[in-house]
């Protein structure tokens, strides 16, 4: 059996803001961990070991991203049975190292923004270093150092060149020309002319793709197979090991369940989510609902947050202001002697610990949450902000209803838990998160809730908290977020867009005049300050154009990124991010009619420069115009100079 | 650096954004109002005036709105059927909403509104002494231009001048879009006796690069870029006329506040014995405005009472500095200039004193700043977008620029029209304006905007794209 402090203590500094997010060439310890990079670094790696160990032409790999990307792990992990050749373990992580393997030599640049103050391009003179030495190259960058080293450059050299072209920064005429360059989204690659001779230049993007999509394959030529982004559905039955989050998570977690039991495990919540983790099914719903919440705040996941947010559904915030020794000691058994409300208040306490709980950040203020890595995503997502009432069996969006409908009888009468295992269906993930923690809340909350207990004001507060908790428990087992319905289109859009949703950004991005007519036409002023088309009769006279009825849509893809195009008879009239906040606000548009939502300050200067595009000259030139008054529109006829 | 003295007229504020462009065209142009007047008075002219200003009768003005009404509309209406703008049904009704559409934002308690200058002829629709209300505004058009003049670097001898840069730009705008056009050439021949004629043009003479990294070199780059064809054809016109206002607003107001920080900074290295010479003082210039976080509280953001009190104390530096530089006229160099000023105890004692002097009366220089940067209305039909610095309370100013103001700034940073710059650049650029905004800050309000999407930790790689 292993020692339950020690298994976590090793995973316990990688929690957001904890001692061991980075890594340098000496840390081995958590190389156990690296199971999963992000798509074509360890293919890249190999490739460049495969150069070294078969002494071929000399060859440089460029991991670029931003920190946790993991680049500092796989080149911990590629470096490993390396002899190190100017070995110095200062105890903190260097800029550069030397390795070597035979007759060659690696130079390896672990962290390219550590440099000297007055030193303005190192990066550069790092890579001419290896140029002159034909040492093989393995750099760690992000794009800020990059640019600014690319903007920094006021000579040439072949470090030079590099550095533009990793930055597609135009660097004009140079002696030392890159050739055959093929850009690829995930990864490109390209051969630096040297006057004797060239070398092959790679270069991964590591955050081109997200953590909780499976990994796109990469072959031993570095071709990569398109990203795809797979839909809400599909993501109940999606392996989750080929997922570098799905993979670090069943890692991560398989790495808990051999250890001793706490003193105390039914009413440890610790204990309680290593549990729950045990089942892919919950494990694959804690990475939908991440997944989620990248598409809703917009951003992505680096390893880091991933590696906060497993530690956040592991413990809670404990890692961050305790050691993993706190473990044998701050869930201790509740005393038998308890009242009723005082063990429901330490078990309320300790909940917060329990996975659904704190990987919403519940009870947490929301500005500690705005300033948490992980928090600034996940809350937004919280599924009780958004609990519509449906079966998860149904073909809607509703998925709330078992947990609603466990409060509506006598609360006092039976334990909602039993009562939500009684209706959901066998197969249902929530039955594999529930553990010996819910059941002694739940024997607690009934206990509580008696008449004597508490007066009904308490009560009342009692039964909302529980309601809760049993919401985002049911939630995270089954992947379930806050705003289903437009995660999911978000989810679809990635790939295509569907006609219901066509529909809706129409009458977003141009309203008719009249809602209740939608042939009554898209009308724009001409000369306002703000493009904020015609919805109804106008007060005062305005000279407008009125668009083509005809649009089309269609959509670029970028990544997770897509674009909105929009044609008047085959003529583009404007783009527009098709991002979550977006999406929230077409879906809020119903019967031709604009809706508002909380997104509304994200979402309306964009809308408002996509409608202001229509007015720009080239579009304008064709067009037609009229006057509007009241509820009437009349031609006007304007004449070419 | 010919002298460390800046020799810039004395501005006071101008009462709407639109009377930055108006004062810079109208010395780019001849115009006839065909107002009747006696010698000793000259026209005042306002798109609008309330009741009171038009009734205003001085010895020295006349006042006058050029905004049809009655016989006048119908006027227009006619004129606008003449230059190619008809309706079968109702031409005067075509001609109100015209008329309407080109009325600028009403300020607060103002008296006057101007007419949007989408072209020469809306431009003209008023005059400096209509929106100022007295006879002797001051010379606005000689500040931008000179503010223009500052920043063009050695290579742009012999270039166009500011207003010369707008009126080609309102010349192409005329040619692409035919509604423009038309209410350019019904409003010219509604507004004035005659078609205003353009002047001579006045080539930049005198360039020099030694306003280099300033809010006059990013002026000068901006305007020209903004003024470029590409711009032209890539905005809608109304679009285009706010951002030209903004630049203007921006280089005024900052413009102004680096000539109180440049004469505090020379005075300062006279004093405390410095070494630097001219360039090297322009180039340790810190923030004209401090800009903190938007988590930061508001007592903390407020940047009104300390840049009041620099700039109402400013005014005695100031003027020591041009006495000083008026009697010592034999020598010919900034630097000459830095180097004897160093050695003239009985001038460093001056200077020590007007440094640590109670601010002095500098109101109109502290509104002119103050009002060229600050959003006008916050909401409704008249609302600023463009405002750089938000009020909170009576006491708080904070920068808190509005969405349109990120958008027109970062995408002026852009290389051109559809393209795309980094964070870094664009950080570059506003600190070359004096502004030192945090990272995150910054791509926060540019994701707000919908000109930047941030990526993990890119830093200052996050990628601008122009809004058009």
């Amino acid at each position: 059996m292993v020692d339950r402090v020690g298994a976590f203590a090793l995973v316990w500094g990688k929690a957001t803001g904890g001692r061991s997010v980075a890594i340098d060439p000496h840390l081995k310890d958590a190389a156990v961990f690296t199971v999963a990079p992000a798509p074509g670094v360890q293919e890249a790696c190999d490739w460049l070991r495969r150069g070294l160990t078969e002494q071929s032409s000399q060859r440089m790999v460029f991991l670029v991203g931003g920190p946790g990307g993991g680049k500092s792990h796989a080149l911990a992990e590629m470096t490993a049975d390396l002899d190190q050749d100017d070995a110095e373990d200062t105890g903190l992580a260097q800029r550069k190292y030397h390795f070597r393997f035979g007759e060659s030599r690696l130079a390896v640049v672990n962290d390219a923004s550590i440099r000297s103050a007055d030193d303005r391009h190192p990066l550069a003179d790092d890579v001419d270093a290896a140029v002159q030495a034909s040492d093989f190259f393995l750099g760690c960058v992000n794009r800020g150092i990059l640019v600014e080293e690319a903007h920094a450059l006021a000579g040439d050299s072949a470090g030079a060149s590099v550095v533009r072209w990793l930055a597609e920064i135009d660097g004009g005429p140079t002696a030392f020309p890159v050739e055959r360059t093929e850009r690829g989204p995930i990864l490109a690659r390209t051969a630096l002319q040297l006057a004797d001779r060239s070398v092959e230049v790679v270069a991964v993007y590591v955050d081109h793709c997200s953590l909780f999509e499976l990994r796109p394959q990469v072959d031993e030529e570095l071709r990569v197979q398109p990203y795809k982004i797979k839909r809400l559905k599909q993501r109940s039955a999606t392996e989750t090991l080929d997922m570098p989050a799905g993979a670090l998570l069943r890692t991560v977690v398989g790495h808990l369940p051999e250890t001793e039991k706490p003193v105390a495990p039914a009413v440890d919540p610790v204990d309680a989510n290593v549990s729950s983790l045990q089942s892919i099914a919950v494990q694959r719903g804690l990475l939908t609902l991440l997944r989620s919440s990248e598409a809703v705040s917009g951003s992505r996941m680096t390893f880091r947050e991933v590696w906060g947010a497993i530690l956040r559904a592991l413990a809670g915030d404990l890692p961050q202001d305790t050691d993993p020794d706190a473990l044998t000691s701050i869930f201790a058994p509740l005393d038998p002697d308890l009242s009723a409300i005082a063990r429901f208040k330490e078990l309320q306490s300790r909940a917060r610990f329990r996975a659904s709980q704190a990987i919403v950040g519940a009870g947490i203020p929301p500005e500690t949450c705005a300033a948490d890595p992980v928090l600034r995503m996940t809350r937004l997502i919280d599924p009780v902000l958004d609990a519509v009432p449906g079966s998860l069996a149904d073909s809607g969006f509703g998925w709330a209803s078992p947990v609603l409908d466990a409060f509506s009888g006598l609360i006092t009468a039976v334990s909602p838990l039993e009562t939500i295992l009684e209706s959901i269906a066998d197969d249902d993930p929530f039955r594999e998160a529930v553990t010996d923690f819910d059941k002694a809340l739940d024997a607690a909350f009934v206990a509580v809730t008696q008449p004597e207990c508490v007066d009904d004001r308490a009560r009342r507060d009692i039964v909302a908290w529980y309601g809760d908790y049993l919401c985002r428990l049911y939630a995270l087992s089954n992947g379930v977020s806050a705003f289903r319905q437009e995660v999911s289109v978000w989810f679809d859009t990635r790939s295509s867009l569907p006609s219901a949703v066509k529909t809706e950004l129409k009458t977003l991005l141009r309203p008719s005049r009249d809602p209740n007519d939608p042939q009554s036409g898209y009308v724009l002023p001409l000369l306002s300050s703000r493009t904020v088309p015609i919805t109804g009769p106008s007060a005062e006279p305005q000279l407008v154009l009125q668009g083509e009825d005809d649009v089309q849509l269609d959509l670029d893809f970028r990544g997770d990124a897509v674009t909105v195009n929009m044609r008047e008879l085959g003529t583009p009239v404007g783009e527009i991010e098709l991002d979550f906040a977006l999406i929230r606000t077409a879906q809020s548009c119903a019967s031709q009619r604009l809706g508002v939502t909380e997104q509304a300050a994200r979402v309306s200067p964009r809308v408002e420069r996509f409608r202001a595009k229509r007015l720009i000259p080239d579009r304008i030139a064709d067009s037609e115009f009229r006057l509007v008054a009241g509820q009437d529109l009349t031609d006007i006829y304007v004449e070419s100079p | 650096m010919d002298s460390v003295y800046l020799d810039l007229a004395r501005p006071q504020y101008v009462s709407v954004p639109e009377g930055f462009v108006t004062a810079l065209v109208e010395r780019a142009f001849n115009v006839d109002y065909g107002v009747d007047h006696d010698d000793k008075q000259v026209p005042a002219v306002a798109y609008e005036s309330n009741a009171a200003e038009a009734k205003r009768k001085t010895p020295a003005l006349v006042f006058h709105q050029t905004r049809p009404m009655r016989a006048g509309l119908t006027k227009f209406a006619d004129q606008l059927a003449a230059s190619g703008i008809e309706s079968d049904s109702d031409q005067l009704g075509v001609a109100r909403a015209v008329a309407g559409a080109i009325a600028g934002v009403r300020a607060k308690d103002g008296k006057v509104r101007a007419a949007i200058p989408l072209t020469p002829a809306l431009a003209l629709a008023q005059n400096p002494r209509g929106l100022a209300g007295t006879r002797n505004p001051p010379d606005l058009s000689g500040i931008l231009e000179s503010f223009f003049l500052m920043g063009a670097p050695s290579t742009a001898e012999g270039d166009s001048s500011a207003a010369d840069h707008w009126v080609d730009a309102a010349e192409r705008r005329r040619a692409v879009d035919r509604v423009i056009h038309a209410v350019d050439a019904a409003a010219s021949s509604t507004f004035f006796v005659a078609k205003p004629t353009r002047s001579a043009p006045r080539p930049l003479i005198g360039t020099s690069d030694q306003f280099a990294g300033t809010p006059f070199s990013w002026f000068h780059r901006t305007w020209v870029k903004l003024c470029s064809p590409a711009w032209v054809d890539a905005l809608p016109a109304r679009v285009w006329v706010d951002w030209a206002n903004t630049v203007l607003r921006l280089a005024f107001g900052l413009g102004y506040l680096w000539e109180v920080a440049w004469h505090e900074r020379v005075a300062r290295s006279v004093v405390g014995g410095g070494t630097e010479g001219a360039a090297e003082l322009v180039r340790s210039l810190g923030p004209l405005l401090p800009w903190k976080d938007q988590t930061s509280g508001i007592s903390v953001r407020d940047v009104s009472s300390s840049t009041k009190w620099r700039v109402l104390r400013s005014n005695s530096v100031r003027e020591r500095v041009r006495d000083w530089a008026k009697a010592h006229d034999d020598l010919v160099t900034a630097d000459q200039q830095l180097a004897t000023m160093r050695s003239d105890e009985q001038f460093r004692e001056q200077l020590t004193d007007a440094l640590s002097a109670p601010p002095g009366s500098n109101e109109n220089l502290w509104e002119a700043i103050n009002y060229a940067l600050l959003t006008r209305e916050g909401t409704g039909p008249d609302a600023d977008h463009y405002g750089f610095l938000r009020k909170h309370g009576r006491r708080f100013s904070v920068p808190d620029p509005g969405v349109e103001w990120i958008a027109a700034v970062a995408s002026l940073s852009c290389p051109g029209p559809g393209t795309s710059t980094d964070v870094g650049q664009l950080m570059k650029d506003l600190r070359e304006l004096g502004l030192r905004p945090e990272l995150g800050d910054l791509v926060v309000r540019l994701e707000q905007a919908g000109v930047a999407r941030g990526s993990a930790d890119a830093d200052q790689a996050v990628a601008i794209q122009a809004a058009f």
